[in-house]
């Protein structure tokens, strides 16, 4: 059932009557569960995501409407409840590059991977974008996967990480450019071998 | 294939979270929620109500009058809506708590054997006196509703008439089609029911869901959405330990009247959570004792005819506990009436007998306090 009120008249609501906040839950845990395990794996996404809401509901009187929904806010507060998984997530995302085995995903990995790398680019490429997602600095990474994967706009990404939209959009092109020489370089690797 | 697209397609098969995963992360929100404050008034409440909000009971049309003379005591049922038990009676729940249990009970409400929905209510017996009356009540979405009016000298087999199919929610009526267009979840309910209701006191939006859970055909979603969303109202408050019309033990969650307006009432069952009635609270005046107006739900439930009873129907009128009737009458203090009443006290509980019934106070007594 979509819910007739705004995010912002849900979270303002929600200050007097703490049960109207489950519906902002509803709304946006999927997605945001769903991100985070793109990002950091099944079974740290799912805690991320529940303790972002929690959060959030914690922090819901300071909640300041800027015209659209929840999502930057909540996007922004999983964020910084990420930067303390930075290390992990560096780690895991070198091992993945290294070895093609993402070592929080099951054992099946490898043979999930192993044959979906036949039959796609984008996951021939898994392994060249991970390593280009590991190694450039955590905040183009955010800004570039907030806009890929969580299909926020400049504005809203700005509002997510607290920074000037100019500075999106400098390291949105810095992140980019990063992929295309990686995806060229890994295109032309291919070629040479091929 | 640039590089921008190659990225998004990294993961886009990524599963979304189990229902485990979701049940687990709801869980530990809810658990914040529970544990936070919330506050009685809300700053979204609905201001400048006029003082005399529209009457929204009686939404079927009483086409039948019944004579009748006398009072018959019979052994009650219990309503066969909401049979699941609660692990705990209603002690020291708040209004939110109470309405709530009542809600998870209603969503587990057996889905029962028909479409058309019975209810057996009691009706209160008119200020000047006079027989209880039953109220019987068949309808659904596509067959024609009946109804039938039984006193306690009117046989039960007296014929049926038509009713429409519809009842009165706000200042509209809605075919009950149209009440599976209604939202289930409680925020997005209650925004429908205050664009229906309009701008009156929150007293009115409860009247409005109170009528719906004692005589609509609903699913068991919207009815648990409508425990939930009368649980939003602000200046719930809730009072254990009272008794129904008809005597019954029960927890009563009630707006209490102000001089904007009558209070409204509604009476669960606090073992089980089923739906036991309605009561409309009156302002008391001066020197007065004015008698609400409220109405007990004996059985309710979905059967296969409009000549079918589901199981535990009863035939007769029960014989009112008249101190609930006036439970707003001023506390007397020395021997008068006070003239007003500080707060409300809805529903005192009648004095028990040593055989556990409660024992009627006559006519124009106040109700003890608990």
């Amino acid at each position: 059932m979509t819910p007739d009120w705004p995010d912002s008249e849900l979270i303002h609501r929600s200050r007097a009557e703490p049960r109207l906040f489950a519906e902002i839950f509803d709304r946006y845990h999927g997605d945001l569960h769903r991100y985070l395990r793109r990002r950091v794996g099944a079974g740290l996404a799912a805690d991320l995501a529940a303790e972002t809401f929690v959060t959030a509901f914690a922090r819901r009187g300071a909640y300041h409407d800027q015209g659209g929904d929840a999502r930057p806010w909540l996007y922004g507060i999983a964020h910084n409840l990420l930067r303390n998984h930075l290390r992990h997530e560096h780690r895991r995302l070198a091992a993945y590059a290294r070895h093609g085995v993402d070592p929080v995903e099951d054992a099946g990995a490898l043979a999930e991977f192993s044959l979906a790398d036949a039959r796609a680019d984008a996951a021939a490429a898994g392994g060249p974008l991970r390593l280009a997602l590991a190694g450039m600095p955590a905040g183009d990474r955010d800004v570039l996967l907030l806009f890929a994967w969580a299909d926020l706009s400049y504005a809203e990404i700005a509002q997510a990480l607290n920074i000037p939209v100019g500075t999106v959009r400098s390291r949105l092109n810095r992140a980019r450019q990063r992929l295309r020489t990686v995806l060229e370089n890994h295109s032309m690797l291919g070629e040479r071998h091929g | 294939m640039d590089e921008l697209t190659t990225l998004r397609e990294l993961g886009s098969d990524t599963p979304g979270p189990t229902a485990a995963e979701t049940a687990a992360a709801r869980a530990r929100l809810q658990a914040a929620i529970d544990h936070a404050p919330s506050r009685g008034a809300r700053s979204w409440r609905r201001r400048g109500g006029r003082l005399a909000r529209p009457r929204l009971w009686a939404p079927l049309s009483a086409a039948a009058a019944v004579t009748a003379v006398a009072v018959t005591a019979a052994v009650l049922a219990a309503p066969s809506l909401h049979v699941r038990p609660s692990a705990s009676p209603a002690m020291a729940l708040s209004a939110a708590q109470v309405l709530d249990q009542a809600a998870s009970a209603a969503a587990h409400q057996p889905a029962g054997h028909g479409r058309i929905f019975f209810s057996e209510i009691e009706d209160m017996p008119p200020p000047s006196g006079g027989p209880p009356l039953l109220q019987l009540t068949w309808v659904g979405d596509g067959v024609p509703g009946r109804q039938a009016f039984v006193g306690p000298q009117t046989p039960f087999t007296s014929r049926p008439v038509p009713v429409p199919d519809q009842i009165q929610f706000g200042q509209r009526f809605l075919r009950w089609a149209q009440l599976r267009r209604l939202p289930t979840a409680p925020g997005p309910l209650l925004a429908a029911i205050e664009r229906a209701t309009g701008p009156y006191p929150a007293a009115t939006q409860f009247d409005a869901i109170m009528s719906l859970l004692a005589e609509a055909p609903l699913t068991p979603a919207l009815r648990a959405g409508l425990y939930r969303a009368a649980a939003l109202l602000p200046g719930l408050t809730v009072r254990p330990h009272v008794r129904d019309l008809v005597g019954r033990r029960a927890t009563e969650v009630y707006l209490p009247p102000t001089k904007r307006g009558a209070g409204s009432a509604l009476l669960v069952d606090p073992a089980t959570g089923a739906f036991l009635g309605l009561a409309q609270l009156l302002l008391p005046r001066p020197g007065q004792c004015a008698p609400d107006q409220e109405k007990a739900v004996l059985t309710a439930g979905y059967v296969g005819s409009d000549e079918s009873l589901p199981p535990g129907a009863v035939r007769t009128p029960r014989p009112a506990v008249w101190p609930n009737i006036i439970p707003r009458c001023p506390i007397p203090t020395g021997g008068k009436p006070s003239p007003s009443i500080p707060s409300p006290t809805p529903h005192g509980s009648p004095t028990p007998s040593p055989g556990g019934n409660p024992t009627p106070s006559p006519r124009g007594s106040p109700s003890p306090t608990l």
